[in-house]
């Protein structure tokens, strides 16, 4: 395992307002556990709200958890773990040429010798399949899929183990999408990579996750391999996002009309299975070997 | 070509900018007489002539001290503008990165120094120091930090959240290297524009404080101090308070013009 | 089902002036709508979905030209250039509702505030009967109680109310035709299946067709009756959502489709189109999509081809279904 959660969560203070001094918990990310294995993807399915981006910066060390721990195998985190984002826009420092933007992780880390970094570079841009002329080129002129490209290859230039990818191609047109999952694939292959892929899109999960975690407001609902969580969905909602119809049976369609329900399942409001346990934090359990999934129905 | 017409402020501005501080690096050359020069026979004498500006109290050419003092406005101007930028962009820097406390304490601070009248905190300093070209240039500098620490502040707090800082923080750089390359650079736009503005406010001051006596003492001359002598003789000799007058009014002008253009070009 | 014929568009041609040049960001944009018709526009960044749909509805920046077109709206023709003539039909007939609907609200104004505005800029509405009014499209729009939602600002509001309250802005003036540009873009999956649901039921209830522009074809698949298909500007590909999806003729259409990873399609690499869609301001010669393209002949070079017919509703701009 090159790393494990433990009981992961975050939780974040929001004011109610300014003449109030009542302040509100709120659990961004909420008792998650997961492992993750060598050379292996890692798909999280989560929209927003979810609980995704929290859960990225937490894997990164970006932010410290409230409660609960990760444990690396590892000791260098910066040089073990990079992470691409979703918006190519906001990735790239816009004051900067692409060759300064490419050597900073060198001259961070002196990786190696001054004099070697260039060729690195170039095998860098090799990688990614970009052209050695856009070094001196500054991101405004590039497009969403390109700047993706040179955010990635940023990222491999530490050599990292692991590669959190936060919705990386969510911005990108459907082509380009096809383009840069399928740079993912080889580098995974050729670098022997492990990805924590995050996105809202089943589609893409399915195409390039080997396990499945699904995130809904913070918890890890359902978690397994590709094939059992898309061909023998265990919870509710999982079963929601993987109907082809729009049916939607005994739902509320207001918010405010949900009950308060702190420390429950956070799909209750939504669910048309719910029971009065449900106001009880359903615990993880496993329907079958490597499946497993935190709700009352499967609850013996 | 183009540029110019879209740039109009920009270039007008920048223009009359170099034009003052050719005048004022080039003083001696250009300059008919020493600016002490004391001419017994030519005192209080209109524009003519031999004395474009005419002359003062003392026989002394105006035009030559008009030229000399142009010195002392611009390098009061940007050198306690420079000081303060300095200043303010260390502070405002620190206290939008770190936040927390420190940011808490630093903005506390800001807004305690900005209550005080800038101006008579000045007048007071420079009452009780000496009067000298030094001190006026770090008193003003010491008193004018705080808009741009504030908008420095205020650049970062909103830079601090976006990705390619998150990115910087992941790759592991470093407090100081993710300040100086990555958040800086993208927020001294707001800064220059600041600065360019506090240069035509710190020589508006230094303008005040020698024309009440306490800024630049004779015989250096400064327009505001002629603005001084002129005083006393308003109504006879329009030539001593005209000159500076105009003087001094362009050069706001030509600033103001300057940061506009550099705003919109900036954008 | 014989709906009749609501909305035509004719030979909709629009520039941009951008800096130093003009584009032309739609060229020949022809389509028609019936009566409780759901239409998908697909198409990627810079095809001119939006600024054709926008062109329709008479919004437009102040770099926009309308070079040619025509709109044939329930028998009556409107010209696109004519800014009065837009302004009637602009909010009264069709409404246009955003994408990301907290950027297109008033941050200051409340939900009332904006519906009412929108009410009485159709004046054929009695002012006594506003209130009702206001009572009723919120309650259409599910954001009950009425009485409560009318005094909250879109802040207090999650991003799927706030669509709905754009939703029951748009309805304020009883249009004939909404038009919606990737309204559930932003929102997660059950927020948007409550929105959609919303939006068929309102169709249905009012006789509305709906124009909506997506790239969400799963979206696509459980909600439009017909799609249009665009690139750089033109339409390439028109007909049926199980014609266009279920045997796409043209070969943009085909690669998109085929470039869409599908659950439980065990491949390591995905198809995709190679090289990049073209900038506006340099387009190829003939047919725009050609330098991609793997039929690729010599006509397809010298001249672009017409929307060839296959069928009644299915056309495709292609000379593979135009043999000489």
């Amino acid at each position: 395992m090159l790393l494990v959660a433990q009981n992961l969560t975050k939780e974040y203070l929001i004011e109610k307002s300014i003449f109030s001094l009542q302040t509100i918990k709120v659990k961004a990310v909420n008792g998650i556990n997961f492992g993750l294995e060598k050379e292996s993807v890692l798909g999280i399915i989560g929209e927003t709200g979810s609980g995704k981006t929290t859960l990225a910066k937490l894997i990164a060390k970006l932010i410290t958890p409230s409660s609960g721990q990760i444990k690396y195998s590892f000791c260098d985190i910066r040089k073990s773990i990079q992470i691409i984002f979703q918006n190519p826009y906001n990735s790239l420092n816009p004051r900067l040429k692409i060759k300064t933007i490419l050597k900073e992780p060198f001259i961070i880390h002196k990786i190696c010798s001054r004099s070697e970094i260039p060729a690195r570079i170039n095998d860098l841009l090799k990688k990614t399949k970009l052209n050695d002329t856009c070094l001196d080129k500054y991101p405004e002129q590039f497009s969403g899929g390109q700047r993706q490209r040179i955010a990635i290859a940023r990222a491999l230039a530490v050599q990292p183990q692991i590669l959190i990818c936060d919705e990386p191609t969510s911005s990108l047109d459907l082509s380009i999408q096809a383009q840069i999952l399928n740079l993912f694939v080889c580098l995974k292959n050729e670098l022997k990579l492990c990805y924590v892929f995050i996105s809202h899109n089943l589609e893409v999960i399915s195409f390039i996750a080997d396990k499945v975690l699904i995130l809904y407001k913070g918890v890890d609902i359902e978690k397994g391999t590709k094939e059992q969580v898309f061909k023998n969905p265990l919870h509710p909602y999982t079963k929601i996002l993987l109907s082809k119809d729009l049916i939607l049976q005994n739902s509320n369609l207001n918010q405010t009309e949900e009950e308060n329900i702190l420390n429950g399942c956070p799909f209750y409001n939504q669910c048309r299975y719910r029971m009065k346990r449900c106001f009880e934090m359903p615990q993880e359990l496993q329907p079958e070997d490597q499946h497993y999934v935190k709700c009352h129905l499967y609850q013996r | 070509m183009k540029f110019l017409s879209t740039n109009k402020s920009l270039v007008i501005g920048l223009g009359l900018i170099l034009f003052f501080c050719f005048i004022a690096i080039f003083a001696p050359l250009i300059a008919p007489y020493e600016y002490d020069q004391i001419d017994q026979n030519s005192i209080m004498q209109p524009p003519s002539l031999k004395h474009p500006f005419g002359t003062d109290l003392l026989g002394r050419d105006v035009f030559s001290r008009m030229l000399y003092g142009s010195r002392i406005s611009l390098s009061v101007g940007i050198i306690a503008v420079g000081i303060a930028t300095i200043i303010g962009v260390v502070v405002g820097a620190i206290s939008g990165y770190y936040g927390g406390f420190l940011d808490w304490l630093i903005s506390t601070f800001i807004n305690i120094m900005l209550c005080f009248p800038v101006f008579f905190l000045i007048l007071s300093v420079v009452a009780l120091l000496e009067p000298n070209i030094f001190n006026i240039m770090v008193v003003i500098g010491l008193t004018s930090w705080m808009g741009q620490a504030r908008l420095v502040r205020a650049e970062i707090l909103s830079l601090k959240e976006r990705d390619f800082i998150l990115a910087a923080k992941a790759l592991g750089a470093s407090d100081g290297r993710i300040i100086l390359l990555h958040l800086l650079p993208n927020a001294i736009g707001p800064v220059i524009v600041s600065a360019v503005l506090g240069i035509a406010s710190a020589i508006l001051v230094e303008s005040g404080l020698s024309f009440l006596g306490i800024g630049i003492q004779p015989p250096i001359p400064s327009w505001g101090n002629i603005l001084n002598e002129a005083k006393s003789s308003l109504g006879l000799a329009w030539w001593l308070s005209f000159f500076p007058g105009i003087a001094i009014f362009l050069t706001i002008i030509a600033f103001n013009l300057f940061a506009e253009g550099l705003k919109k070009y900036l954008k | 089902m014989n709906n009749k014929k609501l909305l035509e568009v004719r030979r909709l041609s629009v520039s941009i002036q951008l800096e130093d040049k003009k584009i032309f960001a739609v060229h020949n944009f022809e389509l028609t709508l019936n009566q409780r018709e759901v239409l998908a526009i697909i198409g990627e960044s810079g095809c001119g979905k939006t600024t054709a749909v926008q062109a329709i509805t008479g919004l437009g920046g102040k770099n926009t030209t309308i070079v040619d077109g025509e709109i044939i709206l329930e028998d009556i023709t409107f010209s696109p250039q004519n800014e009065s003539q837009m302004k009637k039909i602009r909010g009264a007939r069709i409404s246009y509702i955003f994408q990301d609907p907290t950027s297109y609200l008033n941050p200051i104004l409340t939900i009332g505030e904006q519906i009412e505005e929108m009410i009485l800029a159709h004046p054929d509405v009695d002012e006594k009967k506003k209130i009702d009014t206001l009572h009723r499209l919120l309650e259409l729009v599910e954001l009950k109680p009425p009485e409560k939602f009318l005094w909250l600002y879109p802040h207090q509001l999650s991003g799927g109310m706030n669509q709905r309250a754009m939703i029951a802005m748009a309805l304020a003036s009883n249009p004939k035709i909404l038009i919606a540009d990737e309204p559930t873009t932003n929102l997660d999956y059950i927020t948007e299946l409550k929105i959609i649901k919303l939006l068929l039921y309102l169709k249905n209830k009012f006789d509305l067709s709906i124009i909506f522009i997506t790239h969400n074809i799963s979206l696509i698949e459980k909600f439009a009756d017909n799609i249009v298909v665009m690139y750089a500007g033109r339409i390439v590909e028109k007909g049926t959502k199980e014609e266009v999806l279920g045997n796409p003729l043209h070969p943009y259409t085909q690669g998109l489709l085929d470039c869409i990873p599908k659950i439980s399609h065990n491949i390591k690499q995905l198809n995709t189109i190679t090289g990049s869609v073209p900038e506006l301001s340099s387009l190829p010669t003939g047919c725009k999509f050609h330098p991609r393209c793997r039929y690729v002949m010599a006509r397809c070079l010298e001249e672009e081809p017409e929307l060839y017919k296959l069928s009644e509703t299915h056309f495709s701009r292609c000379y593979l279904l135009h043999k000489i």
